[in-house]
């Protein structure tokens, strides 16, 4: 098992690399010259030498890449040029936030959606199982924006005004208690807009799995529904499962733009929207790489945790 | 005549398609004495799984229902007014069922013996531990080699053969006073296809097991089956004692059924000879013709069997036929006595 986990370590260099390599292209090969897009059109000659020069584009292209490189391995990822900080400090300061307002979001509905897939895959075409699906339907059709909207408004907005006590509008604390009244109510945003498309997504998964001749295998022999459902069918679809839950997570953390700018939420979506705003070409091109990183570690987690629950896929 | 251990009396079962419902199982009786081997023979979609599936009331429902006026008797209950709960106490325990593939059929993310030890743990109310100790036993007794490692191993990593002895200990663990075997051998090839046969007939003569064995293989049949029924669309077409089936069958189905075997000495010596089969479809379940469902297949139908439904009634003995005009001793199609 230890050697599959450093294996599949291992794998993750060459993707790194190709990775590494793609986003050098993007940002320093094909994307426009970053000097002019911060400096703008009225910018003097000896003014965009000089930001050249500090942002190290007057080297050549390989050595530009290798310099990113190592800013890399060392996590000293250099400066924002608008938020006048160092970037690894405005990436580690915004990871709080933006887990804080989807993890346990993606936890809480990840757990009510399957349980629900696997309530309405036991009882297929049983009124219960349409009733779910309605209201699965029914709120994926709702605008993720507009369920912002509503929300802010009509739990945290109209409260407010007439003096109840309710969440606070926008804003944000740190620590691990200040921070409770504020990330209750993305999360609870994020978990309704996410619970239908989950509920369907699992339901689909487990109704294919019921229809196997094992469950028919196990009723025979006396199982009950919760032996069905919980041991038998949960375990032959975590793969599906792990890949969804596991492989979404970079994306709710660092993708949270519209929640994290509707409740002014310093998270990572926040940071990096304000970066692309004033053109701000380092944190731009290193968060992308950090996204880029998150997303190859989560699929390497998610593989090993497939291997852990399903015999079949081979460790040798 | 030992005593009767299960009696199905007017069993139907139906599927609310689409276009309709479809009766799989249309009024199909019969009963089933301890100890013996009760043979099902028709070909696909004839019922015969349907049936055994809703002895069980494994019948998924929706699409399937079972008509409430079915009796199934098993043991002196009646199975259609137990309660599901009552139900999962009964499959597994009092009835145990061996499928036709045993690949699909074992779950494949958990090892034989812990499936094994679920149904120990659930039926006979073991500790963990003992289960664990009895599922080997089971696996050793169905001539597993090295049943203690094979007890770790999941279904993938065994052969079909190995498999399909993992299943009947399965099977075998609550000693069950009926086992339904659905095809048993059909996914397997033929050297361990005899030896499955073979383990099933040793372990129901310990255990006096009735055997309830279907099949659409003659071979099979004539090997294991005391008594069959024969299922032509849903019904019981032919009921006689395995002799008297191979001998002299009564229903014009049954014979064309054995005229289609392929008979190995005939073709000795470099004579080859066309093989027999029963000319025609099946009828759509949907439009089933208004008299025998057979009428259209046979060479014997005139025109009252194309009008009126023929009924299953006693020949002799232990002999029903739903034929109006049933087979002397060693008539056979036109066609079957040429080939």
């Amino acid at each position: 098992m230890l050697t599959y986990i450093l294996r599949r370590t291992a794998a993750m260099v060459p993707t790194l690399l190709g990775v590494s390599i793609l986003v050098f292209c993007i940002f320093n090969v094909i994307g426009d010259d970053p000097v002019y897009l911060y400096l703008g059109k009225n910018a003097t000659p000896a003014e965009v030498a000089s930001l050249r020069r500090e942002l190290g584009l007057d080297k050549p292209l390989p050595v530009q890449y290798l310099e990113g490189m190592k800013q890399l391995l060392t996590f000293d990822l250099g400066f924002s040029m608008s938020a006048k900080e160092p970037i690894s400090r405005m990436f580690l300061e915004g990871i709080g936030p933006s887990v804080a307002i989807t993890l346990p979001a993606l936890a809480l509905y990840s757990g009510i959606s399957i349980v629900l897939g696997l309530v309405c895959a036991y009882w297929r075409g049983t009124l219960l199982d349409k009733l779910i699906v309605a209201g699965a339907t029914v709120g994926m059709a709702i605008s993720y924006v507009a369920v912002m909207i509503f929300a802010q408004y009509f739990l945290a907005f109209v409260p407010n005004q007439h003096g109840l006590a309710s969440f606070p509008i926008t804003g944000y604390e740190r620590g691990f208690f200040a921070c409770l009244p504020y990330i209750l109510l993305p999360n609870l945003i994020s978990c309704f807009v996410a619970l239908g498309y989950d509920t369907r997504f699992f339901r689909a998964v487990a109704v294919e799995e019921m229809n196997r001749e094992y469950i028919r295998t196990a009723k025979a022999y006396g199982a009950g529904t919760r032996t069905i459902l919980f041991k038998h069918v949960l375990k032959n679809i975590a793969i599906p499962i792990i890949s969804r839950v596991v492989v979404v997570i970079p994306f709710m953390i660092a993708g949270s733009f519209l929640l994290e700018s509707f409740f002014v939420i310093p998270g990572l979506g926040y940071k990096l929207l304000h970066a692309i705003e004033s053109a701000d070409y380092p944190v731009i091109k290193t968060f992308t790489m950090l996204i880029a990183l998150l997303v190859v570690v989560a699929n390497t987690v998610a593989d090993v945790l497939s291997s852990l629950v399903d015999p079949r896929i081979k460790l040798s | 005549m030992g005593k009767t251990v299960l009696e199905v009396q007017n069993l139907v079962t139906e599927f609310h398609v689409e276009h309709g419902v479809a009766r799989a199982v249309d009024g199909v009786s019969f009963h089933l004495e301890e100890g013996e081997t009760l043979g099902l023979v028709g070909e696909s979609g004839s019922g015969k799984s349907v049936t055994s599936l809703s002895l069980m009331r494994l019948v998924p429902s929706p699409p399937g229902r079972i008509l409430p006026s079915s009796r199934i008797v098993l043991g002196g209950r009646d199975v259609m007014k137990l309660s599901e709960r009552e139900m999962q106490a009964v499959r597994g325990s009092e009835v145990a069922m061996v499928f036709q593939d045993p690949m699909t059929a074992l779950n494949p993310v958990y090892t034989v013996g812990n499936q094994l030890a679920e149904v120990l743990l659930r039926h006979e109310g073991l500790s963990r531990e003992k289960a664990r100790a009895r599922a080997v036993e089971l696996l050793e007794h169905v001539g597993i080699p090295a049943p203690a490692k094979r007890a770790d191993s999941y279904p993938h990593q065994l052969s079909g053969g190995m498999r399909q002895r993992a299943m009947i200990a399965m099977a075998l663990s609550c000693s069950p006073r009926i086992l339904i075997a659905d095809e048993p051998t059909t996914a397997l090839d033929v050297t361990i296809q005899a030896q499955i046969l073979e383990l099933i007939k040793k372990l129901q003569r310990e255990t006096g097991m009735a055997v309830i064995m279907i099949t659409h293989d003659l071979g099979v049949v004539a090997e294991t089956c005391d008594r069959v029924n024969v299922m032509y669309c849903g019904r019981i077409v032919e009921e006689a004692p395995i002799r008297d089936l191979f001998a002299a069958p009564k229903h014009p189905y049954t014979r064309g059924l054995i005229d289609s075997i392929p008979d190995l000495e005939a073709s000795r010596g470099g004579v080859r000879k066309p093989l027999f089969a029963i000319p025609g479809m099946v009828p759509d379940i949907h439009h089933l013709p208004a008299g025998c469902r057979f009428a259209e297949r046979c060479f014997k139908a005139a025109d009252a069997c194309r009008s009126s439904d023929p009924v299953l009634s006693d020949l002799a003995p232990g002999r029903r036929a739903a034929c109006l005009t049933p087979l002397a001793a060693g008539e056979r199609a036109p066609a079957a006595a040429e080939a």
